[in-house]
């Protein structure tokens, strides 16, 4: 009686969250081993070097606070994008991760070039959780204002805040006001070039 | 089981801008409407703008494309194309750009302009819509500048133009220095206040929604006051089928998503607003005693005709910032230089030159519109310190021509989450729209070294198109014989099942549509209302000449 009663309370629309994708990814993140984290920061750490006063990935939490939520758990009765079901994740993982830890610079290059052909899913996904992971990273939106023109502004989240300020407007541009439009009595055939 | 029904004089099915501006126009005269929705509301929390992650979600939740979205209100669609679109209430107006332009006087004649492929005048002309769009655009709030001499005078917007940000300044200038026309653009998108909707803040990602309501999708522009004159929205209510009987639609099935109960709605008049692909694939999947092949489709015409503009994109990068993060995303300013069919070129019909803006850091790495990803690696910081910023994207959107065999239909093989039937799309570009994306793509990269831009990535003409638009699926026409429905949406087969909706469009001009299609049904719902007794007792539709004036 009493679980019957529970039940009656459950919103069903529950069920239709858990198979959406929702913002802010897994609720659940997925778990990685201690190893798969050191490879996933390291292969970042290759996909977007660090320099010119941009942090490396694994220094911003790309694979501790980003991978972990936008792999597809197992359990997850949809796969979205970048489409990295986590069975299959972490088995195409495990297969690169002792060589890929043990080699150095050159080596780590060669081994993502190698897979850039060889199993372009995975690279892909590899490439666009570390590329979306990275430049969603609050410490790399303030690299982004602090040391480039163009990002001056900058603030990732487009709200709260927007740009109203700062956007440019119309000001001195006006349109030239030329052109012409058929009134609807004036429609008449037309023969383009080649048409019979 | 079906459970016992309720009755209404007006059902209405799908709540975007069809189903929206109708449910709003008969309530405000005090007809009873249902309003049946498969999805639910989207609730500001549940937009992506306050999330750092707001970019992958593009790509996931808020994906225009239901097969990557796959969420339990969508359904599957196979095929070549990828429709863009929205299952909730307020429809695809949830998420879209809010580009708000009128079809020409010319649009509706391209039968007599030319009458290739499947093309057909329109049964109505443009200032026989005239008074209904400037309804609609007051309904709505649209920003803009009068004075375009491109077009019929309309009524002053409400508010001045969005802003144009360095991106659209760019290309203003680019085109004038072309001697091409260029205008500020009017978008669904509030400069000034409205109700409690606020004005646009230039936050930039408009085409995952507007939880500030600046954006005007269907759901902030007419349901609230829709739900105040007493529309009795059901949301998770799915239609399984509509019913008709002695050659009058009865209602329909839906099935209750929340419970997965079906119920019947019982209703004098039945208004069809399912938009360009589910408005067939209900029609196909209504097939019943006495209409063997789909509600409305004894001519077969039913899911044919089928349009998505045709698209060629240039994204460009400049030396110096651009900031195309800041502003509207959608278009805000655009040049119609070549809209008009030429008698100069090998094609017909024309094309729109548009712009967007560019998002931010993420979508930029990850190669934004249409360009592949920055490197990774070495050259990786170099790239994206070139790009970020500097990025402008304009692209041509093309009339393509309506012929028979681009078309939906149902895929029985791939199923939605309560076991009905997906739609199917074929579609193939013309050589007339070949030609004419190619000329366009031509003319795109003559505006790109206008600009000034020191790299371009452009794609030539797109097949498949983004399926953005989705028209002229059931289409309105003159007889019987060439369309779905007459000249006041009302369907030949079944005279109070009538059709509003993006399938209603007849061409799809060289335009954004959901103008028109709110247009359309702001003046379909005028004339159930006005003639409701009549329609009533009708047992054959009218055609124009025959029909009730409105």
């Amino acid at each position: 009686m009493r679980s019957e009663n529970v039940a009656a309370l459950r919103d069903p629309r529950e069920a239709f969250r858990a198979a959406s994708a929702e913002p802010g990814g897994n609720r659940v993140p997925v778990v990685l081993t201690d190893t798969q984290r050191a490879a996933l920061n390291a292969v970042a750490d290759e996909l977007i070097p660090p320099g010119g006063g941009f942090p490396p990935p694994s220094e911003v939490g790309v694979v501790d606070d980003f991978f972990v939520r936008y792999i597809t758990p197992a359990s997850a009765p949809g796969n979205w994008f970048p489409f990295a079901r986590e069975d299959e994740f972490k088995a195409a993982l495990d297969r690169i991760t002792e060589p890929f830890l043990r080699a150095d610079h050159d080596g780590r290059v060669a081994q993502l070039e190698a897979l850039e052909k060889e199993q372009p899913e995975f690279f892909g996904q590899l490439r666009a959780l570390t590329y979306a992971g990275y430049y969603s990273r609050p410490a790399v939106l303030l690299a982004l204002r602090q040391l480039l023109p163009a990002a001056r502004d900058y603030h990732g989240p487009p709200l709260p805040y927007g740009y109203d300020l700062t956007t440019p407007d119309w000001d001195e541009i006006t349109p030239p006001g030329a052109g012409s439009y058929t009134e609807t009595s004036d429609v008449v055939r037309i023969n383009v070039k080649g048409m019979s | 089981m079906t459970q016992p029904g309720s009755t209404t004089d007006v059902l209405v099915i799908g709540s975007g801008m069809g189903g929206a501006a109708i449910s709003k126009r008969l309530s405000d005269a005090g007809i009873k409407v249902t309003c049946l929705e498969q999805g639910d509301w989207v609730h500001p929390t549940q937009f992506p703008h306050f999330h750092n992650e707001w970019e992958i979600e593009k790509y996931r939740g808020w994906a225009f494309d239901p097969n990557l979205r796959q969420a339990p209100e969508d359904y599957p669609i196979t095929g070549v194309t990828s429709p863009r679109m929205m299952n909730v209430v307020g429809g695809s107006t949830v998420h879209y750009a809010g580009h708000w332009f009128r079809y020409k006087p010319v649009d509706f004649r391209k039968g007599t302009e030319h009458g290739m492929g499947g093309t057909i005048d329109w049964p109505i002309s443009y200032e026989e819509l005239a008074p209904y769009y400037d309804i609609n655009d007051a309904e709505v709030g649209i920003s803009g500048l009068v004075g375009d001499p491109m077009y019929p005078k309309r009524p002053e917007r409400h508010g001045p133009p969005v802003k144009p940000g360095n991106g659209g300044r760019r290309m203003a200038r680019a085109w004038e220095s072309l001697g091409w026309h260029w205008w500020p653009t009017d978008n669904a998108i509030l400069t000034r206040g409205k109700d409690s909707r606020f004005a646009c803040n230039s936050c930039g990602n408009c085409l995952s929604g507007c939880p500030r309501g600046s954006l005007g999708s269907a759901d902030v522009a007419y349901w609230p006051a829709a739900l105040r004159n007493g529309v009795d929205l059901r949301t998770n209510a799915r239609v399984e089928s509509i019913q008709a009987r002695n050659g009058r639609a009865t209602g329909a099935v839906y099935i209750d998503r929340l419970t997965g109960a079906r119920h019947e709605v019982a209703a004098d008049v039945v208004v069809l607003a399912a938009g360009g692909v589910g408005t067939p694939r209900l029609l196909l999947m209504s097939a019943q005693k006495g209409h063997p092949d789909g509600l409305a489709n004894a001519n077969g015409i039913v899911g044919t005709h089928l349009m998505h503009h045709c698209w060629s994109f240039a994204d460009m990068w400049f030396e110096d910032p651009i900031e195309g993060y800041k502003g509207a995303i959608g278009c805000s300013v655009h040049s119609q230089q070549f809209y008009d069919t030429d008698p100069g070129h090998d094609f017909v019909n024309g094309m729109t030159f548009l712009t967007l803006g560019s998002f931010g850091a993420a979508y930029s790495a990850m190669g934004t519109h249409t360009a592949p990803p920055d490197p990774w690696g070495a050259g990786h910081r170099e790239a994206f310190n070139r790009h970020f910023g500097h990025h402008v994207v304009s692209f041509m959107q093309g009339d393509d021509l309506p012929v028979p065999t681009n078309r939906v239909t149902l895929d029985p093989g791939a199923k939605d989450s309560s076991g009905l039937p997906g739609a199917h799309i074929d579609y193939s570009l013309s050589p007339n729209d070949i030609a004419l994306a190619e000329f366009g793509t031509a003319r795109l990269r003559e505006a790109a070294a206008a600009a000034g831009a020191v790299e371009t990535h452009v794609t030539g003409p797109m097949h498949p198109p983004p399926a953005w638009h989705m028209m002229g699926s059931c289409r309105m026409g003159s007889t019987p014989e060439n369309s779905v429905t007459n000249a006041y949406n009302q369907s030949w087969e079944l005279p109070n099942l009538f059709i509003a909706d993006g399938s209603s469009l007849v061409t799809g001009a060289a335009v954004n549509p959901t103008c028109t299609i709110g247009a359309l049904a702001v003046r379909c719902a005028e004339y159930i209302k006005t003639h409701h007794r009549e329609i009533l007792t009708q047992t054959k539709t009218p055609a124009k000449d025959a029909a009730p004036v409105l």
